[in-house]
């Protein structure tokens, strides 16, 4: 990637997804079921990107985002968004950055593989 | 009848019963479940970017090696129990069905299966049970009486999204409802039937899982449900661990959250199934 790419072009080639498509109505963020648990909407983390904020690369909402959907099969711009979110997550996870240490999380030996294996494939890189 | 299975990992080692109670049970109605050898891990959460290709491999090779085994029994199916596993197998399909160029570059990767040709469907085996079993030869074997029991029907995610793996209508979903009413219990619709659990986040955020334990399950109690049943083992293990933090004497303490292969298996009177407890209000 070139490093003066904007975040929009990277999430668009990460995503395949135009974010300049989003005319921030917040369906999305109406719509997310774990936006009490955000620190910025899903329909802002999008303006982030559309505005070239960086500090995106810092919210914990892309992390807390667990790819359900419900934005995306309601988005009336047809904009994937958890694809979007995916992409910011990818951005950081690609500079090395992890989200979770595994070897650092309690119980571990008690939960299903699913769980672990998810939280794995999606907060590491 | 005879059908492909893939169980996957959480069902190997963790919940047994929701892969005996399913194997069981569709024994009972006639079909046999053939596990796919050599089988590998779906992966659990399907890769979104569209520059990551390697993490559709297990899903892949698990598809074709399925293949020489279908041509062998005559069969065209893949059915999976855990609805995570049918999302990834479905969505990693879809692409291999659609994109050449997603193809010939999982293609370079395998080593010795035979390339993808598409030949097998994958399916849900709730979708299984109405599209090739059907709902009245189920209606028709139940032995065991539920009528008692009023049972909330959550579908989570990944049985509905994204759209083109929905296994019936994405926003107006029956097909739970209409299986547990086939099995003679009382099902029950709740608005809260297909928000998140939570999902992976139960590895780094308790709370998370209480608050949205303590939504689904309030919903589905203030309908009137003495029972929820899911066909995921991670919505059962985050609404369990979300339960497990409710203080005694909560009603919502109280709910079985069951498997709906254990519903079934009930009903069916299957072996494995006889230590399910149900709610008898």
């Amino acid at each position: 990637m070139e490093l003066n790419e904007t975040l929009a072009e990277r999430v668009e080639y990460i995503s395949g997804q135009n974010v300049y498509l989003c005319y921030q109505c917040g369906k999305c963020s109406g719509d997310c079921p774990i936006t009490d648990a955000m620190d910025f909407l899903p329909s802002t983390i999008i303006r982030m990107v559309q505005l070239d904020d960086k500090d995106v690369l810092n919210a914990k909402a892309p992390w807390k985002c667990q790819s359900c959907f419900m934005c995306t099969v309601r988005c009336p711009r047809g904009i994937d968004v958890a694809k979007v979110m995916e992409a910011v997550r990818q951005i950081t996870l690609r500079a090395g950055i992890n989200a979770v240490d595994m070897t650092q999380v309690p119980d571990i030996s008690e939960m299903p593989p699913i769980a672990i294996i998810g939280a794995s494939r999606k907060m590491q890189g | 009848m005879k059908v492909l299975y893939y169980p996957g990992c959480t069902l190997k080692s963790y919940d047994r019963e929701f892969e005996q109670c399913g194997l069981e049970s569709a024994k009972a109605l006639g079909v046999e479940m053939v596990e796919i050898p050599n089988w590998v891990c779906c992966g659990v959460v399907h890769s979104l970017a569209e520059d990551d290709v390697i993490h559709h491999l297990g899903a892949a090779r698990t598809i074709c090696r399925a293949q020489p085994i279908g041509r062998e029994l005559g069969v065209d199916t893949i059915v999976a129990l855990c609805s995570m596993c049918y999302n990834v197998l479905k969505l990693v399909d879809n692409k291999l069905r659609n994109d050449e160029s997603i193809r010939k570059t999982i293609t370079f990767y395998m080593n010795d299966e035979e390339p993808y040709d598409g030949s097998l469907k994958i399916k849900h085996f709730l979708q299984f049970l109405k599209e090739d079993v059907g709902f009245d030869k189920i209606r028709k074997s139940v032995k065991n009486s539920l009528s008692h029991v009023k049972v909330a029907a959550y579908y989570g995610c990944t049985l509905l999204r994204p759209k083109d793996v929905a296994i019936d209508d994405f926003e107006e979903p029956t097909i739970l409802e209409d299986f547990i009413e086939a099995i003679g219990a009382v099902p029950v619709d709740f608005p809260m039937k297909k928000t998140c659990c939570g999902s992976y986040l139960s590895v780094v955020d308790k709370d998370i899982l209480r608050v949205r334990a303590k939504r689904i399950l309030s919903s589905a109690v203030n309908e009137g449900a003495t029972a929820l049943v899911t066909f995921c083992p991670l919505c059962t293990y985050d609404l369990k661990k979300g339960q497990s933090q409710f203080v005694e004497g909560d009603p919502l303490k109280e709910i079985p959250i069951l498997y709906a292969t254990e519903i079934l298996g009930k009903a069916l009177g299957v072996k494995t199934a006889k230590k399910v407890l149900l709610a008898t209000a």
